[in-house]
Formats: C-alpha cells, structure tokens, sequence
C-alpha cells in the first residue's frame, strides 16, 4: 500500500464520518472532531492491516481506539460518548460482505442445487458480516464498560460536583 | 424570649440576672444560625405530579432521539435528585414508565409515557445530558427546566440542502474505499443522494418506517444499477452496495449491544428487533430492485 493510497483513505474515512454526522444531528461544535477520530479509527485499521493482522481483528483494535478517544472527547466537549463514536465507526461497516452475502442466498434460491462453494461462500461472508459488526459495537462500548457505569467526569474530577446527583 | 429582650432593654444589665440574658441572646444566635444553614441546604420544592411529568417529557424525547437505556436512567436520575426525589425508571419498547419516590422511600406517584416514533438527533442527547450535569450542581426550578426542554424540542435537524450532497459524498467515498474506480464512485454518489431525497420525501408524508426503507433502498438500486448496464467501470457492483449504506440501522443495533451489555434484556432485544427488520426492508428493497433490472453480478 502506497503512502499516497493510505493519505487518500484516511481522508475519504474523515468524509464519511461528517456525512452521517450531519446525518445523525451530531452538535455543530462537535463536527470536526467526529471527522477526524473517523480517520483515525481507519488510520488504525489499515496499519494493523498491513502488519498482517486479520481483519477482525484489526477492525476490533480500531473500534476499542475510538470507543477510548470517544470517552476523551466526550469530557473534552461536554457531549455523550456516542456523538463521536457513532459516526466514526461508520467507515468501517461490512456493507460488502453483507452484499455478498444477499447475493449468494439470491443465487441459492435460484440455483436450487446443493452446491458447496456457493453454500461455503454464504456461510464465510456472512458470518464476517455478522462478527465484523459485533466487533464494532463491542469495541466502541467496552471502554466505557471499564468505567464500571460511573460517568466520565467522576473519573477525570474536571467539575465540582454535588455527590448527591445520583453518580 | 421577647420578654427577656425587653427587660434587657429597660432595666439594663444586672448582675444577678446575667444567666437569663445570656440565655436570651444565646436563643437568638442558634436560632438565626441554625435557620441559615437551613437556607443553603434547601433544595427546591415542587410538587410530584410535576416533577414526574417534567422528568417524563424528558425521558420520552431521550428515547425518541437515540440515547440508550443507561443513559436515560443516569440523566433522569440526576434531575430527579436536584428535587429530593428518586425515580424508578423502566424502559420498554412502546415508552418508559417512571416512579417517583421522595426521599423517605414512598412511592408517590407513577406515570406513562409513550413513544411513537424513532429517530436520531444527537444534539438532542447532548443537550438533555449536559443540563442534567448543570441542574446537578446547581438546581433550577422547574418552570424554567420546562422552558429548557421546549428550546431543547425545537432544536432542528440539519437542513436538507446540507445532508443530502454530505451522504452523497460519504456514500461515493464509502465506494471508493472498497476500490471502485472513480465513475462508479459518481454513480454511488447520485444514487445515494437521490434515494436520500426520497427517503425524506416519503419521511414527511408519514409513510411507515420499514416502507421508507425499501422504497429508498430499491430506488438507490435501480439508479445504482445504471453503473452495470451502462458499463462504467470495473467492480460497478460496489455502486449498489455502497449507495443503500447510508440505510443501515446502525444506531439501533449499537444502541442493543450496549443495552443488553449493561442488563437492559428487553430494551435490547427491542432494539436489535427493530434493527433486524430496518435490514430485512433494506434486503427486500435491493433484492426487489436487482429483480426488475435484473443485474446479475
């Protein structure tokens, strides 16, 4: 992978992040931000990917980096965790495998033989899809699993706060 | 005691009654202490139907926007406190019902709220959750909380002009990420903003929410499918599959893992239900629109 590909998609990951930001009503003031820990969340996976991790799990270190960076954010901008982590794992979303595997029971379907390259390939495509996407979601959310359901700010002590507010 | 003050006042002071004045005075000073601590500690009173309807409203628009269970039970608690009140909160699919204990532990009051229909508006989130952070140190009262929540209501989306060529561009660049040439790219772009217009056209005319998703899934097919029948590029599938990416429930199934990892069972089976049929009506949609051109890939 040439440094000019990784620069190209590192930036295409920042414009799909603020696309469903916007689409998703993400504060104004947090737009940027989202943006740019969308890269970064792709930035990750493509590293790990040339090192020669597997797919999952690169794409699970990459979750679990914006779930951490979405947890400093959220401190840093007075927002829920989500505004930053939701748009920014968007890129990295299996909507190929899922395609695929439509594809695959389509053809099935109309086949309507036994045929186990074809059954093998449905199988593989969409249990990726389907682990592709826990990975996704549990990675973003274990980094707040770690808080043990105290709130971010009880941690960091960033405000004087009165202890009486249900933490 | 005033007897004590006026005898003060017009006899003077006389040795052999010192015990009664310095009682009096004594009286007195522990008395306007003790009322100023009162003042400091006091929370502000309102009466529990209202703070249960406020609290209500509150969790009810949460829901409608996107928050996940804990995070509704966290805010709604921590405005509950700046009452003295302590909500018991259960949060199904169809709305949230709310019990209002005061701080004895009996139960005042319970009410309903119903939730009709689903959508995302973060800022809503955001907004709700750093007032709770701000009654929570300072309480406000609750006329005014009402008024915070009717601002927070009308807080707009972003508007069409601005989301539609955004998703285009994210659905274009989502295609150009798995390696589609940059003609298939445009295609994906077009069929993305297109059927995200049509999505919204059918959005305003109250059509339900899985017919929204397969009309917009199937038009995003058919014009993405342009990109085959008119052999545009190499890999011209991609425009199909990335142009119906911006469908995805992802919000309902994030929000279903979290739920069910923090022990909301039914919220998050609700939300990965709801997710699954968002994802058939997509499927169908494709399935449908790949029938009619009969793009086989």
């Amino acid at each position: 992978m040439t440094l000019w590909s990784f620069i190209e998609a590192v930036l295409l990951a920042a414009i799909v992040s603020a696309g469903f930001a916007l689409l998703f009503s993400v504060p104004k003031r947090t737009l940027i931000a989202t943006a740019l820990l969308g890269a970064l969340g792709l930035a990750i996976r493509l590293v790990l990917l040339q090192w020669e991790w597997s797919l999952l799990s690169s794409t699970f270190m990459a979750a679990l980096a914006i779930g951490a960076c979405s947890m400093l954010l959220s401190w840093r901008f007075h927002a829920p965790c989500i505004v930053f982590s939701l748009p920014a794992v968007i890129p990295m979303v299996p909507g190929v495998f899922a395609f695929r595997t439509m594809l695959g029971i389509l053809e099935f379907t109309r086949l309507g033989v036994l045929d186990l390259s074809l059954l093998t390939q449905i199988m593989s495509n969409g249990l990726n899809t389907a682990f592709l996407f826990l990975c996704l979601a549990v990675g973003v959310s274990l980094p707040n699993l770690l808080l043990r359901g105290r709130s971010i700010r009880s941690v960091f002590g960033l405000y004087h706060l009165n202890q009486r507010g249900g933490l | 005691m005033f007897g004590y003050c006026a005898q003060f006042f017009q006899r003077g002071y006389r040795a052999r009654h010192w015990a009664r004045y310095y009682s009096a005075a004594f009286f007195l000073i522990s008395h306007l202490i003790i009322k100023l601590v009162l003042m400091t500690e006091q929370r502000i009173q309102a009466a529990p139907i209202e703070v249960a309807r406020l609290l209500l409203d509150f969790g009810v628009l949460l829901l409608q926007s996107g928050a996940h269970t804990g995070r509704i039970i966290r805010n709604l608690q921590r405005i509950g406190a700046s009452f003295d009140y302590q909500p018991e909160i259960f949060v199904a699919f169809s709305g949230i019902t709310l019990t209002l204990r005061d701080k004895h532990g009996i139960a005042d009051i319970t009410l309903f709220g119903r939730v009709a229909n689903y959508g995302v508006h973060l800022a809503t989130v955001a907004a709700i959750s750093q007032l709770s952070w701000q009654v929570s140190d300072q309480p406000i009262s609750i006329s005014e909380l009402r008024e915070r929540l009717y601002t927070i209501k009308l807080m707009p989306h972003y508007s069409r002009w601005q989301i539609i060529p955004m998703i285009g561009l994210a659905c274009g660049a989502l295609a150009r990420l798995s390696h589609a040439p940059w003609s298939v790219v445009a295609v994906a772009a077009l069929a993305a903003a297109t059927a995200l217009w049509l999505r919204m056209w059918l959005q305003r005319h109250k059509f339900n929410g899985l017919l929204v998703v397969l009309f917009a899934a199937l038009f995003a097919t058919l014009v993405g499918s342009s990109a085959t029948l008119l052999h545009v590029g190499d890999n011209s599938h991609l425009a199909i599959a990335a142009s119906v990416l911006f469908l995805i429930p992802g919000v309902p199934l994030i929000n279903a893992v979290i739920d069910m990892i923090n022990g909301y069972m039914t919220m998050g089976i609700g939300r990965g239900a709801a997710g699954l049929a968002i994802s058939m009506a997509l499927a169908g949609g494709m399935l449908t629109g790949m029938q009619w051109v009969g793009v086989s890939i």
